[in-house]
């Protein structure tokens, strides 16, 4: 009995050492998250990239310029060489909605990081620019938060100075300043001059370019049978989806966007193992334009150009809200950045306060799905300032 | 002639030992290595307590939960990064969803299949053993609920034939009076039930049920033997837990699948849990060989 417990004691030491052994092993597969602060140098020792590379990890990494924030994320798996790199920059914020950011760097990154910049005031912008010292058209940029307002953009490698403004808008409810930009091709010539409504959104509900859609007049105080709020003067009214016509013998065109930025700026509170799926560049779908049906709505073009660029996307279908709700794209999901994020459309600027599925698109609108963490604030959704919502 | 099964008739803490740690690391981990051991294992095991009802019961009331449950995630759990086809209402069915509904039905098998020999093994002299000095009320109550269904359905038949007697049968008569008698059972089944609890109780508060000083009668004692199976089953259980804690057998199925579990320690891991899950039959083939031995000595 004694010789049994002495192989017993044997054998169990010999498994623990092997069990042991093999720890090192572990952390390869999955993707971890860091966080960083620049020092008075800027510099980011060679050493944090080769442990990034290796690590197959996202780091944030944030600097300061004076009172001005910024952040960098940079993804592990972008690296390819690593070095010693300076990454602070010079921000000098200019008049109407632009600033002028210059990298302290002398020599190119080796990869191309987002840059956040945080703007201490707010924008009425939705989108910016990024144009370079020559005033080139490099690429677009998101426009996060409220106030301070965060810019996202990814560097250009090799290029050191940039020059980001903010789009001029079709229309904000935070200026009073009149669109100057010409409405679209299949918009109504009965477009009142001095109204400072945009031009498609005043449109009789007769016409046939409408889709079907009404335009609200401002003076509904009650909530609908599918608890919408009353919707604000000049925006699309709700339509059912059930009573839409579609119209296949027409094609119409929308500008069409998916994106994710926000993350960028909340990393630590991302589920980690939705790290693998994070857009670097936090842009999942880039601008495109889409052809569809008069009739269609929102929901319906996003399902078709989900599938056809072969992007995973769930909706459930809500009888409250007459509505489908879009619980995850890309395998982003509400809720995985913190307890107030989740999928968000906007479309020509405003987040309309009812679901997808009820939202008929006109021609040459703009829709654009982001993603907030912060229950639409950060993503410029105004609802708390028109008292709605 | 009925099998003989030793491990019935080791200290019942370690029964239990056993059974818990089975269960626990089934229902935690959704690694397939973990999963195909226990619902192999724990299967050959119920087939050797119970023999052809067990594998009645397997094949009935298991698989076709099982393939339920398997077919019931990909349904309704749409994440993961590998589309396989769309559904019909657009969203899609992924690889992730069904592999994660197959650990899933594996695991609710092999849960399902551990508590049948659970059920068997531990009965509950045992539970009021290792539990009654500790909870004595709780383990009462659980003893008592374990006890509940079986005995239930036991008094259901006979007043149902009693009934019968009477001409108050739900086998025959239109679905109203069929309905009727049914109800007159289940009200006397459920009263009897009732009023049973409460004897059940009082009778045991009478007795002085957890009470201190109060001994019981018990026949278990802690054998040397007892003693080697307690420390295999707590080495191989540290040995598997190092694996986990450490990384070394780990599975994620969202939103794609990530699977450690090739190196030499997580191979450890899988033979020390093997061997924990078939400990039961290893102890009872060794005793057969033993008592043929013997046998064929005389």
């Amino acid at each position: 009995m004694i010789k049994l417990k002495r192989i017993l004691a044997f054998i169990l030491c010999l498994v623990t050492i092997i069990a042991f052994s093999g720890c090192s092993r572990f952390a390869n597969s999955t993707v971890f998250s860091g966080m960083m602060e620049l020092d008075e140098s800027g510099k980011v020792p060679k050493s944090v990239f080769t442990k990034l590379k290796n690590e197959n990890a996202v780091l944030t990494i944030e600097g300061k310029d004076g009172e001005i924030k910024y952040q960098w994320t940079v993804f592990g798996s972008d690296i390819d060489a690593e070095k010693d790199t300076d990454m602070s920059v010079k921000v000098t914020l200019g008049e109407n909605e632009r600033f002028h950011i210059k990298l302290n760097s002398t020599e190119s990154f080796g990869f191309t990081p987002v840059i956040s910049v945080y703007i201490p005031e707010r924008w009425s912008a939705l989108t910016a620019t990024v144009l370079d010292a020559n005033g080139n058209s490099l690429s677009g940029a998101s426009i996060t938060g409220g106030n301070p307002t965060i810019v996202n953009f990814t560097v250009v490698d090799g290029v050191f100075e940039y020059e980001v403004k903010g789009d001029k808008q079709i229309e904000s409810l935070t200026t009073d300043a009149p669109t100057t930009e010409a409405p679209s091709e299949s918009n109504s010539p009965t477009v009142g001059g001095e109204n400072d409504v945009d031009a498609y959104l005043t449109q009789p509900s007769a016409n046939p370019n409408s889709g079907g859609a009404a335009i609200s007049d401002g003076t509904r105080t009650e909530q609908d049978k599918y608890n919408t709020d009353p919707v604000p003067e000049g925006k699309q009214e709700p339509v059912e989806p059930e009573d839409q016509q579609i119209d296949e013998s027409r094609q119409w065109h929308c500008t069409f966007s998916i994106e994710c930025s926000t993350i960028l700026n909340n990393i630590d509170d991302l589920e980690p193992s939705k790290l693998e799926v994070l857009p670097p560049d936090g842009i999942i779908l880039k601008k495109m334009t889409v052809a569809f049906n008069p009739g269609e709505s929102v929901f319906d073009v996003l399902q078709r150009v989900c599938r056809e660029n072969n992007i995973h996307m769930e909706a459930s279908w809500t009888p409250l809200y007459n509505s489908a709700y879009i619980e995850g794209i890309h395998n982003i999901y509400e809720f995985d950045c913190g307890d107030l994020s989740g999928w968000m459309y906007r479309v020509n600027g405003w987040y309309p306060n009812y679901g997808c599925s009820r939202y008929a698109l006109q021609d040459g609108d703009t829709v654009e799905w982001r993603y907030t963490c912060d229950l639409g604030r950060d993503v410029g959704c105004d609802w708390d300032l028109q008292g709605i919502g | 002639m009925k099998k003989r099964d030793t491990f019935s008739s080791i200290h019942p803490a370690i029964e239990m030992f056993y059974f818990a740690w089975v269960l626990v690391i089934t229902m935690l981990m959704t690694h397939p290595a973990v999963l195909i051991t226990t619902l192999i294992s724990t299967s050959v095991y119920a087939v050797y307590l119970k023999g052809g009802r067990a594998l009645k019961f397997e094949l009935i009331c298991v698989l076709p939960l099982m393939l339920l449950t398997a077919a019931m995630n990909p349904l309704f759990n749409h994440a993961g990064v590998t589309t396989l086809f769309y559904l019909s209402n657009g969203n899609p069915i992924t690889l992730e969803a069904v592999l994660y509904g197959l650990a899933a039905a594996a695991m609710f098998g092999g849960i399902m299949v551990c508590f049948s020999c659970y059920n068997h093994i531990v009965t509950s002299d045992k539970l009021m053993y290792v539990f009654g000095r500790i909870i004595p009320s709780l383990s009462l109550l659980i003893s008592m609920a374990l006890r509940f269904v079986p005995r239930f359905s036991g008094h259901i038949k006979d007043v149902s034939n009693s009934q019968k007697n009477i001409g108050m049968s739900v086998e025959t008569g239109s679905i109203i009076k069929r309905l009727r008698s049914g109800l007159s059972i289940l009200s006397a089944t459920v009263t009897w039930a009732l009023e049973n609890a409460v004897i059940t109780a009082d009778s045991m508060k009478s007795r002085g049920y957890g009470l201190k000083g109060r001994t019981a009668f018990s026949i278990f004692k802690f054998y040397k033997r007892d003693k080697i199976v307690l420390i295999t089953l707590a080495a191989l259980a540290i040995v598997f837990a190092l694996c986990i804690f450490t990384g070394q057998i780990y599975i994620r199925y969202y939103p794609s699948v990530r699977i450690n579990g090739h190196s030499i320690s997580a191979i450890a891991g899988y033979v020390s849990f093997a061997v924990f899950c078939n400990l039961p039959m290893i102890l009872n083939v060794s005793e057969d060989i033993k008592w043929r031995r013997s046998e064929s000595k005389i």
